[in-house]
């Protein structure tokens, strides 16, 4: 962060936290991108259930959400920090969580069909 | 909080991060469009990010904290593998 942001530079090791928070969640956007390319494109060899386009473009849709939510909430957890004040709430994880769990129903309705 | 190895967590971190936007940039250059060779731009960008992350965290007693612009540029990426994963 700019060195002219507001409050004090807290301790190094939290802000390192902060960063692997970060990171992690810009890794979790890649793996959903990486799940949602090869189902929304199609597998050869592979029968795949119905709406496995639809399912593969959703998880695109959320790994692009994921990387500027991530940014957010990054840049707000180190101006709390600097600030003394609580974490913001994060709503990610509640986000991921229902998404993840509508394309897991969706795929197994999807297969029930085939 | 443990004093140590948090720099080395850290290095790690940004390793792990960038292998797997190259993988993630490789699936998606095997849809086979000429165009999805703009998805190579993020990992070659988080590459650099990282090794210049890896060496301040290697060098400073004490790291800064990741830049703001920086961590911009890093989502930005990421978004961009998207796009062209959504598009290919």
């Amino acid at each position: 962060m700019a060195r002219d942001e507001p409050g004090y530079e807290p301790d190094y090791r939290f802000s390192l936290a902060n960063e692997r928070t970060l990171l992690a969640w810009i890794r979790t956007a890649f793996g959903l991108v990486a799940l949602g390319v090869p189902l929304a494109g199609g597998i050869r060899g592979i029968t795949l259930p119905h709406w496995h386009h639809e399912i593969g473009l959703a998880a695109i849709a959320l790994g692009a959400l994921i990387a500027p939510a991530a940014y957010r909430n990054w840049r707000r957890a180190q101006l709390a920090m600097r600030l003394g004040v609580c974490l913001p709430r994060d709503p990610l994880p509640a986000v991921l969580a229902t998404v993840v769990a509508v394309m897991l129903a969706a795929t197994l309705v999807g297969a029930a069909l085939r | 909080m443990s004093a140590g190895l948090q720099d080395e967590r850290t290095e790690l971190a940004w390793s792990r991060t960038a292998l797997t936007c190259w993988v993630v940039a490789l699936i998606t250059l095997r849809t086979g469009l000429p165009w999805s060779a703009v998805a190579l731009i993020a990992p070659v960008t988080m590459t650099v990010i990282a090794l210049a992350r890896r060496r301040h965290l290697a060098s400073a007693s004490v790291p800064a904290a990741l830049d703001d612009g920086v961590a911009a540029v890093m989502a930005a990426a990421c978004a961009l593998v998207a796009i062209v994963g959504c598009l290919a």
